[in-house]
């Protein structure tokens, strides 16, 4: 699943936009390789490193009973952390890129072995890798969206919902908000975190939804 | 998903649909069972005063829009869950993609508009013509043909989902080839498609990256990047 891919907007915006995760793999073609099996120290090491930088937003899926919890949708970050188990994977979002720096530092040095993935511009990602002696390993890189593009919402609704990479915020969410808050029916922050809690990975970036939906509010009707 | 004769059409939980499959109507708000894929977020949503929102038990192929639209269904009729596999997330354990490689990831619906299981055999039988290799263990790959693209059973083939991935690998010099198949394919399917590419690093650049744009493809700037810390001990 590539969920944290296709994010869009300016090269500006994006300046603070980043997910950070670790996951362990499960196997390949039928071999375990042996990653995942007690994993779940690791991976509360990973959590409290994220959970030390204020991320905008968090997730642990699956927990121990098979759930998806996210800050966003109301969980604390002792419930996210107490529902980790060896086959967790642990999603943050940012808008602090000293903050996803100093993040790359310490997993360096922690070296817990868990497969971490950094998605976001590509030059200050590398660019960091650079700067913590690290070398990029893979990449997955967007070439946008094909088809029939007259089927897709207004580039400021994609912006918000290509938050979402399970395309689980609606485009339509996003107008109905975007309308109350140009009536002042709501407040930005708001409608962001109405969206957000769509979200199940966690990865949807609230901070920057509520800037995206303050500019679209402010914009002549359609 | 459904909606029980106790909706008193305050019309809450239309626009939380992401396909618009809740129809709202003065009397009583419907899903269209057509356009719904199963995905889940209306009833998690919350927001029905009375509770009228619920999910019917599902049976084949309508099981598939659940695995493929609902990431906390856990009824998996491929045997695969998700959407897809881990990719490149895990490449620095296992391998998967190797130096030389160019790696798709072809999710037809996204962002936001869904598809038929009909426009996923109408891209898996274009990449068949450019000789990709179809990841085994992804959920799409079971459901079609591989030396065809065809589907393997019909009855799926107006099935929709919020989304589904092809996942594939070819050398990556023939990445400009496949793309260009791509978009021929996308003149027939009825939806879009958001394409990944996956490429290993080396000696810290993107090789893919300057073959794409001498092919007149561009990239976003953003995107995902293994950092290589992924090691299994012993």
């Amino acid at each position: 699943m590539t969920h944290s891919l296709h994010r869009l907007g300016t090269k500006e915006s994006l300046k603070n936009d980043y997910v950070v995760f670790a996951l362990t793999a499960a196997g390949i073609y039928g071999k375990d390789l042996g990653h995942t099996v007690g994993s779940a120290v690791k991976k509360k090491r990973f959590f409290d490193i994220i959970a030390g930088h204020n991320p905008v937003n968090m997730s642990v899926s699956p927990t121990q009973d098979r759930r998806r919890l996210a800050l966003a949708a109301g969980y604390s970050l002792t419930q996210l952390r107490d529902g980790i188990c060896d086959k967790s994977e642990i999603y943050s979002v940012f808008n602090d890129l000293d903050a996803v720096k100093k993040i790359v530092r310490e997993l360096k040095k922690e070296d817990l072995g868990l497969s971490v993935v950094v998605s976001g511009l590509f030059d200050e990602v590398f660019k960091c890798c650079t700067e913590t002696s690290l070398t990029p390993h893979t990449v997955n890189m967007s070439v946008g969206i094909i088809g029939k593009m007259e089927l897709l919402p207004r580039r400021e609704v994609l912006e918000l919902t290509t938050m979402c990479g399970h395309s689980l915020v609606s485009s339509r969410l996003a107008e109905h908000l975007i309308d109350k808050a140009k009536r002042k029916e709501i407040t930005p922050e708001k409608a962001a975190q109405t969206l957000s809690k769509q979200c199940l990975c966690g990865i949807f970036n609230t901070e920057r939804a509520a800037e995206f939906i303050e500019l679209a509010a402010a914009l002549p009707a359609q | 998903m459904k909606i029980n004769q106790k909706c008193v059409s305050c019309k809450n939980c239309v626009p939380y649909c992401p396909v618009g499959a809740i129809m709202p109507s003065d009397k009583a708000v419907q899903i269209d069972q057509d356009l719904c894929v199963e995905c889940g977020v209306c009833y998690r949503a919350q927001v029905c005063p009375v509770n009228a929102i619920y999910q019917p038990e599902l049976s084949w192929p309508r099981t598939l829009r659940a695995q493929f639209s609902n990431p906390v269904a856990y009824r998996h009729p491929t045997a695969i869950g998700g959407r897809g596999t881990d990719e490149m997330k895990t490449n620095d354990v296992t391998n998967r993609f190797k130096h030389g490689e160019a790696g798709f990831c072809i999710e037809l619906g996204r962002p936001g508009v869904g598809a038929t299981f009909g426009d996923l055999e109408k891209i898996t039988m274009q990449l068949v013509g450019t000789g990709v290799e179809f990841e085994p263990e992804n959920p799409t790959t079971l459901l079609i043909d591989t030396k065809t693209g065809r589907l393997k059973d019909e009855t799926v083939r107006s099935e929709r989902v919020l989304s589904c991935i092809v996942e594939c690998k070819t050398d990556e010099k023939r990445v400009a080839e496949v793309l260009k198949a791509l978009k021929g394919a996308s003149k027939t399917a009825n939806t879009v498609f958001s394409v990944g590419i996956i490429n290993r690093c080396k000696d810290g650049e993107i090789p893919v990256r300057s073959l794409l744009a001498r092919s007149g493809f561009q990239t976003y700037p953003n995107g995902k990047t293994n950092l290589g810390l992924g090691k299994v001990e012993n």
